[in-house]
């Protein structure tokens, strides 16, 4: 049963009793006249004390007050007129929002004390406000680390981590900005670089579609787009070798440009679908930028589907696979179409974190009779006791000799084992020991340290 | 005799009718005198009962649209009140940290152009409500106002036994 309250409306009970209109209204009017007299005797004897200067700052706030009534008016007659073509559908099947009950709104935001009101309209910008007033948040990301090895040749060093700012801009009810532009320095060269990591126009259809143009991070597996580019957010100090950027030496699509979907497919299950059309990676040896931000080294597009389920039953489980397909050309070798097989099971909650996921790239280059497989997984486990976070991460990835295009990483493999304080909401200090052993070279020992942040 | 006949049938409506208005002022008042937290709509959605499972997939921001396609705008209270803990405790199991940061994570993936709208006074989330027709809010009992939808919760109304936000 529908329990909608009507509302006693004072105005229609005045209209169907005379009477009491009459009633009402004389003791108003008798009211406001003595309010009226004893004020206006009050005023004048106070006359001969007021300054005229004081006067002219009065009616000047009074005209700068009108004013602001004025603009406050026009934006909740905005603001209601918008409302209206967003009204959600009323069981009588019609548009919600009658022309009739304007006014009403239109009064009550009135009634609000102003600040509220701009607050309101500030934060939830209407349909109609869209082209007048998108706001842009910005908040920022950074990372400072140490870290040592027993690798030949390696130094302990202080490392400026990512300068990430994050910028994003509600610009309707259904469409949105996200920038994330990221400054780091070469680990070769000391030198500074920036790049927009993310850069997309969201634009939310309904539940069941939502769309990003632009350049994002790839629906491969889990981690690539829970964790983006901000230390503070994972738990770890590093992203797993699988799920590296391109630019640190990782062998996967991580970033790509063009356009994602993404929606819910069956409620009932919380099966989600991931499809995505984009440029792709390129074989790191026509573009030197192995995102294609700009042009594509062939007409071929890269194609990622994927099905996960959050299931209602079952809070803080998340489980799905994806496909993600190219075609590569590398430069003086034959071109390779390359398959990327993932899949993930994940629960977390505010307390537990469990993450594992699986991938298999296959590489086939042109007219080749064998296809190139390269399996890589990890395995990461924490959780909170407090502020600490104690965390375990095991990994491997192997890349066979073989391989057409990233030969030269061939097998990682080993745990990381670290612990995360939170020093508040917005910072938090790591420390983690990690092994990694490498196919014909003495495994290496190294420690690290992390302080992440926000602001 | 048709003259009877129509104020026979308009003394019937007229029973109707004040009959359905003392119900509602009673089911309003029923509401009032509890402390339970109601979740409220503006009078023109066309939804009259979530379940628990709904509430935690509007309060994650997994559910953003309504039946009738209209965005789902969550109007919350300022950390730190009542409603906000009782509802977050209850629907999610989360603490007001745990939902900001959740809320952020989620900004930063993308998933959210923006975090929930908070308020300071369960005055300016009703009338929020009540200006715009996509809003859903928390409020207690008895700051209900007259011209907002109740919503059932798991078929319960506020008040009655076994309504899941207490």
């Amino acid at each position: 049963m529908s329990q909608v309250v009507g509302r006693p409306s004072p105005v229609k009970f005045c209209f169907n009793n005379r009477k009491p209109l009459r009633t009402v209204g004389r003791v108003v009017f008798c009211f406001l006249t003595t309010v009226l007299l004893l004020s206006s005797a009050n005023a004048q004897d106070q006359t001969a004390a007021v300054d005229p200067a004081t006067v002219k700052a009065l009616v000047q706030q009074v005209q700068e007050l009108q004013a602001q009534v004025k603009s406050l008016q026009s934006q909740v007659s905005a603001l209601s007129a918008s409302n209206a073509k967003e009204a959600p559908q009323t069981s009588e099947g019609q548009s919600a929002a009658v022309p009739a009950n304007a006014p009403v709104a239109a009064a009550h935001a009135v009634d609000m004390p102003s600040g509220m009101a701009q607050m309101m309209q500030d934060q939830a910008p209407s349909e109609g406000s869209f082209l007048h007033s998108p706001r842009l948040t910005l908040r920022g990301y950074g990372d400072v680390d140490w870290n040592v090895s027993d690798l030949r040749g390696s130094t302990d060093s202080f490392t400026l981590g990512q300068f990430n700012l994050f910028i994003t801009s509600r610009l309707s009810q259904r469409a949105s900005f996200l920038a994330e532009t990221v400054i780091e320095a070469d680990q070769g060269t000391n030198e500074f670089g920036i790049e927009p990591e993310r850069l997309l126009l969201n634009y939310s259809v309904n539940d069941h579609l939502n769309l990003a143009f632009g350049r994002y991070h790839t629906g491969i597996g889990y981690y690539n787009t829970a964790y983006h580019h901000s230390a503070l957010l994972q738990t770890t100090l590093e992203r797993p070798f699988l799920f590296q950027f391109e630019d640190n030496g990782g062998i996967l699509p991580v970033h790509n440009v063009g356009v994602s979907a993404t929606g819910l497919a069956w409620s009932k299950l919380g099966l989600h679908y991931i499809a995505e059309v984009g440029n792709g990676r390129s074989a790191r040896t026509s573009i030197s930028n192995p995102v294609q931000n700009v042009t594509d080294e062939n007409n071929g597009k890269a194609v990622n589907l994927g099905l996960f389920f959050r299931p209602d039953a079952m809070p803080g489980w998340q489980f799905g696979f994806s496909e993600y397909h190219d075609h590569l050309t590398p430069l003086g070798t034959p071109n390779v179409t390359e398959n990327i097989f993932s899949g993930h099971l994940v629960f977390q909650n505010t307390s537990f974190e469990l993450l594992n996921e699986g991938v298999l790239l296959r590489h086939t280059p042109d007219g080749a009779l064998e296809t190139v497989n390269i399996p890589a997984f990890y395995s990461q486990i924490s959780r909170r006791f407090g502020n600490y976070r104690p965390y375990f991460r095991y990994e491997y990835m192997n890349v066979p000799a073989s391989d057409p295009l990233y030969a030269d990483v061939g097998l990682q493999h080993g745990p990381k084992a670290g612990l995360r304080y939170e020093l508040n909401e917005s910072a938090a200090f790591k420390v983690e020991y990690g092994r990694t052993m490498r196919r014909s070279l003495a495994p290496t020992n190294s420690v690290g340290t992390q302080l992440s942040f926000a602001f | 005799m048709k003259t009877a006949k129509t104020v026979c049938l308009l003394s019937i409506t007229a029973f109707f009718l004040l009959g359905l208005s003392a119900a509602l002022a009673e089911t309003l008042n029923s509401f009032k005198s509890t402390d339970d937290i109601a979740v409220v709509v503006n009078e023109k959605n066309a939804i009259t009962a979530v379940t628990m499972s709904d509430l935690r997939r509007i309060l994650l921001g997994e559910r953003k649209f309504w039946k009738g396609n209209a965005p789902v705008q969550l109007v919350l209270r300022d950390p730190g009140t009542r409603e906000r803990d009782k509802v977050i405790g209850l629907s999610l199991k989360m603490s007001d940290q745990e939902f900001a940061k959740y809320w952020r994570t989620m900004v930063f993936r993308g998933e959210a152009s923006a975090e929930p709208l908070a308020v300071p006074s369960n005055g300016m989330a009703t009338e929020y409500v009540a200006d715009t027709p996509g809003a859903i809010t928390f409020v207690v009992g008895r700051n209900l106002r007259p011209d907002l939808k109740v919503l059932k919760v798991d078929g319960k109304y506020p008040g009655e036994a076994g309504y899941p936000l207490k």
